[in-house]
């Protein structure tokens, strides 16, 4: 359940960012709502959940976005085992430390994915604008709280955990009781 | 001294008598003296009328300003209502009248788009854009054309203006546009006024580079590009731009030309896809 409510989720922000987005001013860009999502799953997506639902996402946005498949799915599990591995090896607080490390996550991809289409296309680099990236961070910490707030309640509201809460209060907590 | 007390009380209820007596006598003396004599106030009916006066006119001001007030109040919940309706009916016709610009606008942008497409030679199809790359690095549109529609990859996508991309890739309903300021995108484009030939790559900001053009070929700012036609993918003579900028750098054989897009890639709504038979062009991007 979980997985596909995130997956319609993440779905309706691809076609949120596709479409609506682009009535924004160019200069201003948008808030990659996406990340964001990649972000929370990474932070509160197991390691089966997350992984399933991020390639299945980074598909849907190769189809919507660039010319080179692979690329997203490819950038969304690797932020992802980044964080998770981060979350493992550094006492962070997830709650305080999302936003900036989304930021920061974001600084790192762009700059990944520059580096790798430099590569790509030596004779033609793309234009590495550090403007357009600031605001583009800025855009993401202004949104990034009431945004993750959001999927955080349809996270709980949609977790199994519920399921299997309501199943564990079947059994009884009293040993004796046949 | 109970004989005093009674006499006292009879002396009283008689005087009383007298004076209700008094004033009743007195009353009628006035109304027969009005009556008879002259009907002209007194001098103390006129002291009475003065200062009567001002209060009855204070009363009459303030009972005036009381009707203003419940007439005023009354006046507003009509005028409330009918702001209410007026505020209704203008918003109905300012929906049909942005209706109706936003159908002659597109009326204008189609007549425009049929006019360029009689131009061709080749057939051309029609599209909608139906969504725009998210992405810092990519520029790729989504059309609602697809292989079932006759598109193909390769494709050349146009507008009035000018070029817009290729097709990269097909579904049966959608085809999605790699747009010439990609970085990825090369075209081959010549000088309209020096016909120096070159290759028109996208630097990924919305603006366009010719490369591979000899620093000992004349080339202005200011001229137009077109596509040569050399590629085999754009017709010959498609507006491309405006050379803005002609540099020179020390190291290297070929000159720097940044050239103004004659697109506004921005503002996309619909383009036109050239339809081509040549399915050799697919093996460019296979």
């Amino acid at each position: 359940m979980l997985v596909l409510v995130f997956f319609l989720l993440g779905v309706a922000i691809i076609v949120l960012q596709t479409t609506v987005f682009h009535l924004l001013p160019d200069w201003l860009g948008g808030p990659d709502l996406m990340f964001l999502l990649v972000v929370f799953l990474a932070h509160r997506a197991d390691f089966i959940r997350g992984p399933l639902l991020l390639f299945l996402l980074g598909m849907v946005m190769d189809v919507a976005s660039g010319m080179l498949l692979g690329v997203y799915p490819l950038i969304y599990l690797i932020l992802f085992a980044s964080l998770k591995g981060l979350a493992r090896h550094v006492a962070l607080n997830d709650t305080v430390f999302r936003i900036p490390l989304a930021v920061l996550a974001y600084l790192l991809v762009s700059g990944g994915l520059f580096v790798f289409l430099v590569l790509q296309t030596p004779d033609n680099p793309p234009v590495w604008s550090w403007s357009y990236i600031f605001l583009q961070m800025l855009l993401l910490a202004l949104v990034a709280s009431p945004v993750f707030l959001f999927f955080d309640l349809l996270f709980t509201e949609f977790s199994i955990r519920r399921f299997s809460s309501l199943l564990s209060q079947e059994k009884s907590g009293n040993r004796f009781k046949m | 001294m109970s004989n005093a007390i009674r006499k006292r009380g009879k002396r009283s209820k008689q005087l009383k008598s007298f004076v209700l007596f008094g004033f009743l006598l007195t009353s009628i003396l006035i109304l027969v003296i009005a009556m008879v004599g002259r009907r002209d106030f007194g001098s103390t009916q006129k002291l009475i009328l003065e200062l009567l006066g001002p209060l009855q006119k204070v009363g009459t001001q303030l009972r005036g300003y009381g009707d203003g007030l419940q007439l005023k109040y009354q006046l507003l919940f009509k005028v409330h209502e009918e702001n209410r309706l007026l505020r209704e009916e203008l918003q109905r016709y300012q929906e049909v009248n942005r209706q109706y610009r936003e159908a002659v606008a597109t009326n204008e942008r189609l007549r425009r788009l049929l006019e360029f497409k009689d131009t061709l030679e080749t057939p051309t199809l029609t599209a909608r854009i139906v969504g725009k790359d998210p992405s810092l690095w990519f520029r790729t549109l989504t059309i609602d054309r697809g292989s079932s529609d006759g598109v193909q990859k390769a494709m050349p996508v146009v507008t009035v203006d000018g070029i817009v991309g290729q097709v990269i890739n097909t579904s049966p309903h959608y085809a999605k546009v790699l747009l010439a300021t990609d970085p990825n995108s090369a075209i081959d484009v010549l000088s309209q006024t020096t016909r120096s030939q070159g290759i028109l790559k996208g630097t990924g900001s919305g603006a366009f580079q010719m490369h591979y053009v000899l620093k000992s070929v004349e080339i202005q700012e200011g001229d137009h590009v077109i596509t040569s036609g050399l590629g085999g993918i754009f017709p010959k003579g498609l507006e491309v731009g405006v050379i803005s900028k002609v540099s020179q750098s020390p190291r290297g054989m070929f000159q720097e030309i940044a050239i103004e897009p004659a697109v506004d890639f921005s503002q996309l709504e619909e383009v036109l896809i050239v339809l081509k038979e040549n399915s050799l062009l697919e093996e460019t991007f296979d």
